[in-house]
């Protein structure tokens, strides 16, 4: 199984709800994006075009990640999600540097979202061990092993993401990629990318 | 909302600062120090050697986000340079501490010195640990795809020279502090110069192939010569950390060392060439800019 994410570009109109839902979802600190949407001018006036690229920790077969870690905190599961494990991460940033996609963030400490102080929702959610380490995308791998799907991918309102496991011909995202041109991000790096993109 | 143009990116990275620059300079310039003091059997050179990994070893701990978890970071040496420079680190620290032992006073009943078989062996397996300390630095930085400016074949090999440059470096500021200038020291100055100057054609013709490399790399370029690191490369780096050092040396090396001015020379030579080191490694550090994220 190697589970990965499609996304149609076509189909993004630049909402944002994928970084907002996966704020809250993931309880991200302040300044911290686990998922972004990239944004480009084309064109020009009066013929302009804007195109989004919303991108995400890639889940690299190759994750030039985990062989920068030196503590063992940063592992590939069998179906090729990377995930940080905040209880072994020393917050030597190692990984940090080593991702060619910029999808990693180092949390010295994490403020409050408000200068009044922590809200009671993020009093709820506080989790010590979520500081001085290192966070990135975990595909929501909480939510897979329940059968959800990651929440970037619920809450799309255009639905161009598709997620499943890239191994099984069946599968919706396997169908895409299959008939329609798709790529990746720095392929020449030899990472291995299991977040495609149809053009 | 944070949004970001795709295409164009250029990022410096700003994971890695200051303090990782000197636990890198520390332990670089504490593992050319000790190859060298061995080489030429300069016992107190042997000890500063020592002094200066350790403090590399506090500094590399200081700067990590969880320090009390500083052990994890040994565990893997099969595929993190990080992993393998701090076992290099720790096994020149207790070797070094080792063969240096029986020279105390009140350790000297130990059944090894450095004229026995024993004692040689323990000395070569630190000379090893501490050459692997020297080039572990440069390791770590290239061993990132992410960083055009540092995944060259050629930075840790530059990376590994500045370890005897600056080795070197605190050998002659030794020497000159201690009164040791009776020694022939003139070798030891024609290295430090051959050092220095080879040292400086790597780093052009390293800086000079990324001009014309990707995007990055060129921004890279244009940070440590124009941009914000400016300064400090070529002010700090090059001209009082090179040049002026080059200029002492030849003084020295030409008038011989037993002019009056000599050990000053020396020491003030040896002193700008550590500064150089530290910065030129920080501004190395500074201008590391990531590819682009699409």
């Amino acid at each position: 199984m190697r589970r990965g994410m499609v996304i149609d570009v076509r189909k993004c109109i630049g909402c944002y709800s994928c970084v907002i839902a996966c704020k809250a979802e993931n309880s991200t600190a302040p300044g911290v994006f686990w998922a972004r949407v990239l944004e480009k001018v084309e064109g020009k006036y009066p013929n302009v075009r804007l195109t989004f690229l919303p991108v995400l920790c890639n889940h690299c077969e190759n994750a030039p990640c985990v062989s920068a870690c030196p503590s063992g905190a940063t592992t590939q599961r069998d179906d090729g999600i990377v995930l940080v494990d905040y209880e072994k991460c020393v917050g030597c940033r190692a990984c940090v540097i080593a991702c060619p996609y910029q999808a990693r963030t180092y949390v010295k400490e994490r403020r409050p979202y408000y200068p009044e102080g922590p809200t009671p929702y993020e009093k709820l959610i506080a989790d010590p061990s979520r500081e001085g380490v290192v966070e990135k995308c975990t595909f929501c791998a909480n939510r897979l092993d329940q059968g959800l799907d990651p929440f970037c991918v619920e809450v799309c309102p255009t639905a161009c993401r598709v997620f499943g496991d890239l191994d099984d011909p069946t599968c919706e995202a396997s169908r895409l990629l299959r008939q329609r041109h798709s790529f990746q991000l720095h392929p020449d790096l030899g990472t291995g990318p299991s977040v495609y993109y149809l053009g | 909302m944070i949004t970001q143009e795709f295409g164009v990116q250029l990022r410096p990275q700003k994971e890695w600062g200051g303090l990782i620059d000197v636990a890198f300079f520390l332990g670089g310039t504490g593992g050319g120090l000790f190859v060298v003091s061995l080489f030429i059997g300069f016992y107190p050179g042997l000890l500063l050697a020592l002094v200066s990994g350790a403090l590399a070893c506090v500094a590399l701990v200081l700067d990590l986000g969880h320090p009390e978890r500083f052990a994890r970071v040994l565990l893997r040496p099969n595929k993190s340079w990080l992993s393998r420079g701090s076992l290099f680190l720790t096994a020149f620290l207790v070797l070094g501490i080792l063969y240096i032992a029986p020279s105390l006073g009140w350790l000297a009943w130990l059944p090894w010195s450095d004229r026995t078989v024993l004692g040689k062996i323990i000395g070569i397996v630190t000379a090893g640990a501490a050459l692997g300390v020297g080039i572990y630095s440069g390791m770590a930085m290239s061993h990132s795809p992410s960083i055009p400016s540092w995944n060259t074949a050629l930075l840790p090999i530059l990376i590994f020279l500045y370890a005897f440059v600056s080795g070197l470096a605190a050998v002659l500021v030794a020497l000159a502090v201690t009164g040791s200038v009776g020694l022939d020291v003139r070798p030891l100055v024609a290295s430090e110069m051959l050092l220095i100057a080879v040292s400086m054609v790597f780093v052009a013709a390293h800086y000079l192939v990324m001009s014309y490399s990707t995007l990055s790399a060129r921004e890279s370029v244009r940070l440590l010569t124009t941009g914000r690191s400016g300064g400090v490369f070529l002010g700090g780096g090059v001209v009082v950390g090179s040049i002026v050092p080059l200029a002492l040396l030849g003084y020295v090396y030409f008038m011989a060392p037993a002019d009056p001015l000599g050990p000053a020379g020396l020491a003030v030579a040896g002193v700008l060439t550590l500064l150089a080191v530290l910065l030129l490694r920080l501004s190395f550090l500074k201008t590391g800019v990531y590819v682009s994220p699409a």
